[in-house]
């Protein structure tokens, strides 16, 4: 034993070192890290504003980014200047203007903006100057670029999905655990109402209490009121599994010698019996942001959701709900790749955890 | 009958590798009942399970010969073995509760050992269970018969495992800590059922327990482990009225009123 | 000097209700009288169903009795409020019988004992008083950074003793506390609650149902049968002079383990009382 590091560690963090071994898991953890990266700092990663129009270049192909130039040289990369012309059918053709080159700038000052909503900046990561456009992932209808909205669209939808998860997690942990540590009466009349939540089929529950949203509010209004209703139906699941989960553990003998001791119920509840169903309550959030995300995408996308100029995942795919859009501009499917990876991501993290955390790690040194 | 030479099992643990048992010899002869003896983590309990091949995939037979009738059990393959297991060794667990699965009656369980190493009819199955649970000293067997583990009490519970492994007639039982749940007067019971099985049924008995006054009353022979070896081993009654090695001494001290 | 009465104390559980029939009850504890002077350790023997840890858990407010009187240093504490009675839980503490669930997994043993010394001390000095427990059941100070999980079940049983040292209780009873444990390690945990009585003025309330291992620490032995206590008497006298039917059986079992012909099954009287047989040797009538 000489020479070990004295270090000790509880289950939990035995078990987040196992989830540290699992690659997938850690690659998509490094995955979700950098959405959420990029939707936090979107301003600096992004050429343009989410509402930066140029209706000319309507469903503008991705611009090419050029390193050799004609003479086949390495060189500083460039976009070329587009035309725009019609054909017969007055469908826009884009044509290369090989006597433009705009030289892709990097760190360069653009559009003013807030880091964080505070600190004022101009620094964007790359742009070209006008009137070149630099469309990374294609244009949208209105010839707003879409890689740019695809990050601006993630801060909404990442952030719904945690936010929205964190309300309902706490209402259910409150709940639950009141509920399975005194049952009886407060835990029937608690189980009741959370049993009226989950009979409500979800999304008409989410139709209907979206209706009941005014019509002028604006739209950080409508985010808002979208992750309490969000949260007003989750919650009610999670809470009956934590009850279920208090009413074993109130059996424990560390709960009995707890009492013994003299800690007072709230006390035993908070410092013994919550703690004890993290290990599920974090699987089971991983496991439901997904559910969260789609919720908001599937309302954009039906128009309830973010609406216009604003962008979320969501609304950004109801662009792409003609058969012309998806044929010509098949960039404007991107956004579902994305929600497509969050969910992944979120997913694998969960069912890696589910793992880690599972009983088998709890053998306590009985040999 | 059962002859364990040299037995060796290992274990990884992180870096080391952890000697859980060290070179055990033991023989149990016919209609004998051999008491292993030690505290908790001197490989007594391993030893049993090697017998069977029921150790966890993290341990390491590494070397060692188990004879039984002629066969060596841990180089028979694992078609054969499950032919012995249940029918010429069973075992009896410490705890009924975890052995037994919960959501299925006694008849069920006792059934099912029937079932897969006789061939008799359901009937017959149905007849040899209430005589099993008779045997063990079930009064009411035909209860008993259509309860669940949990609704029964410590002690029918024990029996009711019991009579599972003499249901296919076996040679040998292991039995594991067959009474450390128990009360003392349950305790004193499944002693002389134990006893009064071994003459009526003339099997022998591995008694694995950490009491040496269990194995004192029951046992003909005696081997104590300390740390994966056996340290002392002999006729009961000579070991303990003259043991030699301290750790015997030990408990005997703590046995002795 | 008295340190705890029980007079009279009835704890009844309902047993399964059926429609139209009247409620069936379980006694588990029916009547008892009971005294535990200071410095005198009391065993209290009986089989699982006797009524013995239900008692030890009246004592303890872990259950509410329904009748009776439960005096603790003087007090009533049975008709106390929760509220009331929790400034006084220090007095009297509990080891339980399983050593791998008494222990909260998440804390580490500084934490435990921390957390029962916080109820009832100031928190100056709270780490010496912590290393002072640990120690004096026999383990290093270097496992207060530990976790449970780490420790063999008589190494948890002697944290879980040294919980309780913390709150430096009157009374403790130890229900059941060693018989999880295998018998070296038993004897190593008795010891040590031999050795503490020099230490700290604390007594003993051993409930188990082993007079063999009861014996070793207590002075006097009760014995319970069916939610009544039917014997009592100096260990010694007990062990030597069995009066009861029911003791003589569980004396057989431990020391001889044999087993009589006919279990004792007699149903007790509504007015049993106990009765003095000379030399404070009560058998119930």
């Amino acid at each position: 034993m000489a020479g070990k590091p004295e270090k000790h560690y509880n289950q939990f963090q035995l078990a987040l070192k196992a989830f540290g071994r699992n690659r997938l898991a850690m690659a998509c953890f490094y995955v979700l890290i950098a959405l959420y990266g990029l939707a936090i700092f979107a301003d600096f990663f992004t050429p343009y504003s989410y509402d930066d129009e140029n209706r000319i270049y309507s469903y503008s192909p991705p611009t090419k980014i050029h390193i050799f130039n004609e003479q086949g040289h390495l060189t500083r990369p460039f976009v070329y200047g587009t035309k725009v012309t019609f054909d017969q059918y007055h469908r826009r053709m884009y044509e290369v203007k090989k006597d433009e080159r705009y030289p892709v700038r990097f760190l360069t000052p653009g559009q003013e903006y807030r880091i964080l909503g505070i600190v004022p900046s101009r620094i964007r990561l790359f742009s070209v100057d006008e009137p070149g456009r630099i469309y990374l992932w294609g244009a949208d209808s209105r010839g707003r670029d879409l890689y740019s909205r695809l990050i601006y669209g993630g801060r909404v939808s990442l952030s719904i999905g945690l936010i929205g998860v964190m309300i309902s997690f706490t209402i259910g942990l409150v709940i639950g655990g009141i509920a399975g540590y005194y049952g009886g009466k407060i835990d029937d009349m608690l189980m009741r109402i959370c049993e009226m939540f989950m009979m409500v089929p979800g999304f008409y529950l989410l139709l209907a209490l979206r209706a009941v949203v005014p019509a002028d509010f604006n739209s950080v209004q409508v985010y808002i009121a979208i992750i309490v209703i969000l949260s007003f139906i989750g919650w009610a699941e999670l809470a009956r599994i934590i009850r279920g989960m208090c009413l074993s553990l109130r059996e424990r003998d560390f709960v009995l010698a707890a009492r013994a001791m003299g800690l007072s119920d709230m006390a035993i509840i908070i410092k013994h019996i919550l703690p004890h169903t993290l290990s599920y309550s974090i699987i089971a959030i991983m496991l439901s942001i997904p559910g969260y995300i789609l919720a908001e995408s599937g309302l954009s996308l039906i128009g309830l959701g973010i609406q216009d100029p604003y962008a979320s995942w969501g609304n950004l795919l109801s662009e792409a709900m003609g058969i012309i859009q998806i044929k010509f501009a098949p960039w404007i499917l991107l956004p579902g790749f994305f929600i497509f990876l969050t969910v992944m991501c979120f997913n694998v993290i969960g069912d890696a955890l589910r793992d880690c955390l599972d009983p088998k790690f709890k053998m306590e040194g009985k040999v | 009958m059962l002859n364990i030479n040299g037995l060796t099992i290992k274990v990884a643990d992180g870096m080391d590798v952890k000697t859980l048992v060290a070179g055990v010899d033991l023989p149990i002869g016919e209609e004998r009942i051999v008491g292993l003896v030690g505290g908790s983590g001197s490989g007594k309990t391993t030893t049993g399970l090697a017998i069977l091949r029921l150790l966890s995939s993290q341990l390491n037979i590494t070397s060692g010969k188990i004879d039984f009738l002629g066969k060596d059990l841990l180089a028979c393959p694992e078609k054969e073995l499950r032919r012995i297991r249940g029918k010429d060794i069973s075992m009896v667990f410490q705890e009924p509760l975890n052995a037994f699965n919960p959501v299925f009656t006694i008849s069920q369980q006792i059934g099912e050992v029937l079932k897969y190493h006789t061939k008799l009819t359901r009937r017959q199955r149905k007849e040899r269970i209430e005589e099993l649970l008779n045997m063990v000293g079930i009064k009411d067997p035909v209860r008993v018969c259509r309860n669940y583990p949990h609704q029964l009490s410590g002690g029918m519970r024990q029996r009711a495992m019991i009579a599972q492994a003499i249901a296919a007639n076996p040679k040998l039982i292991i039995a594991d800590e067959p009474t450390s749940n128990l009360d003392v007067t349950l305790q004193a019971r499944i002693i002389e059922l134990f006893r009064s099985l071994r003459a009526d049924l003339k099997l022998s008995i591995l008694l694995i327990t950490h009491d040496l006054g269990l194995v004192a009353h029951l046992a003909d022979e005696v081997a104590v482990m300390q740390q994966g070896k056996i340290v002392e081993t002999g006729a009961t009654r000579q070991v303990l009225e003259n043991p030699s090695h301290a750790y015997t001494k030990k408990l005997m001290e703590v046995v002795k009123i | 000097m008295t340190l705890l009465e029980l007079q009279n104390v009835r704890k009844y559980f309902p047993g399964p209700k059926h429609f139209l029939e009247e409620t069936q009850y379980v006694r588990a504890v029916d009547h008892v009288d009971l005294t535990i002077v200071e410095g005198e350790n009391l065993g209290l023997v009986g089989e699982s169903g006797s009524g013995k840890t239900t008692l030890g858990r009246l004592i303890m407010k872990l259950h509410k009795a329904d009748s009776g009187a439960i005096i603790l240093n003087g007090k009533d504490i049975s008709k106390l409020s929760d509220n009331e009675f929790r400034p006084l839980r220090k007095n009297v503490q509990m080891v339980f019988q399983d050593p791998y669930s008494s222990l909260d997994p998440r804390f580490t043993v500084h934490g435990l004992l921390a957390e029962a010394d916080q109820l009832s001390q100031e928190k100056k000095d709270r780490n010496a008083r912590l290393e002072k427990a640990i120690q004096a059941v026999g383990l290093d100070i270097s496992c207060l950074k530990r976790y449970p999980h780490e420790f063999s079940g008589g190494e948890r049983q002697r944290i879980a003793i040294a919980r309780c040292l913390v709150m430096n209780p009157k009374l403790l009873i130890l229900d059941e506390a060693v018989s999880s444990l295998d018998v070296l390690i038993q004897e190593q945990v008795l010891q040590l609650l031999k050795s503490l009585q020099q230490q700290y003025p604390v007594t003993y309330l051993f409930i188990s149902h082993n007079l063999r291992v009861v014996r070793k620490i207590c002075h006097k032995i009760a014995v319970m049968y069916r939610g009544k206590i039917v014997e009592l008497a100096a260990s010694d006298e007990i062990l030597r002079n069995p009066l009861h039917p029911y003791t003589k059986e569980l004396l057989t079992a431990a020391i001889d383990y044999k087993s009589v012909d006919k279990p004792y099954n007699e149903p007790i009287g509504e007015n049993s009382r106990l009765i003095d047989n000379g030399n404070g040797h009560f058998v119930i009538n």
